[in-house]
């Protein structure tokens, strides 16, 4: 059998620690990383000792500061957040090139070609964990997962975290997976672990394993059926994917949580045109131009409504983008107060350029570029719509995205 | 305590291979000495990049900026441990 060797690093609370990093005085304290304290924003990381008090990304601030009344607030930085991960990805790259960013915080390294045991694995494991702390700072730790394949070498990092590292092998495989929650896999979300719960009985690895592969095809559709087939087995062949073998862009989105809910349409309209600005510029940035707009927003009791609008043709233009959301809003009766608003790009294709019916909106395409030159070098909104005179810029959002 | 302002210092600093460590900064008319420095990154606002340090001084937490374009050093937050 072919030799491979997966290693899976995950940096522990990644924007809390960063945050400790850079301010030792909240070392030791519990953190969390989230809008302004008493904003209805939620929490987009805590640290290891928040952690211990069951304080969770996506709480409520609320929710949290009840489960850990010293909590301390601290709001995102984004640019501290991506200028450590690609310091990171630097240091990765020294040890392969075989690697492949899962996340802001998550890579996966294939070492198959520089090992020839777990051991050398082992050893390399532990010179990433001092190279991160040497170059990223010292209270910065990362937890790693060793094993032959993705699946498992992500299910070995969350075992021992915080500064973790584990190893799965022949001979610990079965007891791992026989360990193992059916939501700490990878692609095994707490849905689908309800649905084999509640419809068939099944809420552990050993239960899904008695199960034939016939069976689970048929109860959850060929796809699902096989990938739970091998995943309670700790198979996968799925290979680590370099950045420059990525896919292409398949969507672009912005989205901005009110500081209150609304049924005021001004409010979300002047929102709504500082995201399509945001969104379209984005997408003139990577010379794609999308055909789909999804309108979406999420109302006060956290479920949701919207539009979606597939055109004849492909635009990028932020007036064109944000007058599809204005029609539309405009007719619309709210059903209940607005507390996100967001939208959403996709059916993307690159450098399409489609004469336009009317003289005006073909002034507005050769402007486009000119804006965005001037705002790419003196900031954001430095030229803007007259829509958005009054408006300052939306606080950056934080989340669990792929830089670029 | 966090006092946020943009106020242009003056910064003492030493190049040390490709590495640049602030050594001390003036404030009021008032010498720190850097104790060390907790971390270094980068931003763009616009075409022009600036670096943090975020430092300690005694039990304190400065965040110094470098702003490339013009050169100038300024204070981006203090936060008061005392």
């Amino acid at each position: 059998m072919t030799w491979r060797c997966i290693l899976h690093v995950d940096m522990d609370s990644f924007f809390a620690t960063a945050e400790q990093q850079a301010n030792p005085s909240l070392r030791g304290k519990p953190v969390v990383v989230s809008g302004k304290e008493g904003s209805r924003s939620v929490i987009v990381a805590s640290s290891k000792e928040a952690k211990k008090f069951g304080v969770k990304t996506g709480l409520l601030q609320h929710e949290a500061k009840k489960l850990c009344p010293q909590l301390i607030f601290v709001e995102p930085d984004g640019s501290k957040y991506d200028f450590l991960h690609h310091q990171l990805v630097n240091l990765l790259k020294t040890v392969t090139d075989n690697v492949e960013v899962f996340s802001i915080d998550e890579a996966f390294l294939d070492l198959s070609d520089c090992t020839q045991d777990f051991n050398q694995a082992e050893e390399i494991a532990s010179r990433i964990k001092s190279m991160v702390s040497l170059d990223l700072g010292e209270w910065v730790t990362c937890s790693i997962g060793i094993a032959k394949n993705k699946l498992l070498a992500k299910l070995a990092s969350d075992i021992n975290k915080p500064d973790g590292l584990f190893i799965v092998d022949e001979k610990n495989i079965n007891q791992t997976l026989f360990n193992s929650k059916l939501t700490d896999f990878c692609g095994l979300g707490p849905r689908t672990a309800k649905t084999l719960d509640e419809s068939f009985g099944i809420d552990s690895i050993a239960k899904l394993r008695e199960l034939k592969l016939e069976k689970l095809n048929l109860l959850l559709g060929p796809a699902r059926g096989s990938f739970l087939y091998n995943l309670c087995r700790g198979l996968d062949d799925t290979p680590v994917i370099p950045d420059t073998d990525k896919d292409e862009v398949k969507s672009v989105s912005r989205s901005y949580t009110l500081p209150q809910d609304t049924f005021n349409k001004d409010e979300i309209l002047v929102v709504l045109m500082h995201l399509c600005e945001s969104l379209a510029h984005e997408l003139r940035s990577k010379k794609l131009s999308a055909k789909t707009i999804i309108v979406y927003l999420r109302y006060e009791d956290f479920t949701h409504g919207g539009f979606r609008l597939t055109l004849p043709g492909y635009i990028n233009d932020t007036y064109k983008i944000f007058m599809i959301g204005y029609n539309r809003l405009m007719k619309f009766v709210l059903p209940k107060g607005v507390r996100l608003v967001g939208i959403y790009a996709t059916n993307l294709i690159t450098s399409f350029k489609q004469q336009n019916l009317f003289p005006f909106e073909n002034k507005l395409d050769q402007l486009a570029p000119f804006l965005d030159k001037i705002n790419d070098t003196y900031g954001e909104l430095t030229i803007k719509p007259a829509f958005l005179l009054n408006l300052k810029r939306l606080r950056n959002k934080v989340g669990g995205f792929r830089p670029n | 305590m966090i006092e946020t302002e943009h106020k242009i210092i003056e910064v003492l600093v030493a190049f040390m291979r490709n590495k640049v460590m602030p050594l001390s900064f003036s404030l009021n008319n008032k010498k720190y000495a850097v104790n060390k420095v907790n971390m270094v990154y980068a931003t763009r606002v616009g075409r022009d990049k600036w670096y943090y340090f975020t430092v300690s001084s005694g039990d304190d937490i400065y965040k110094l900026g470098f702003d490339t374009e013009n050169s100038h050093w300024f204070l981006e937050a203090a936060y008061y441990n005392n």
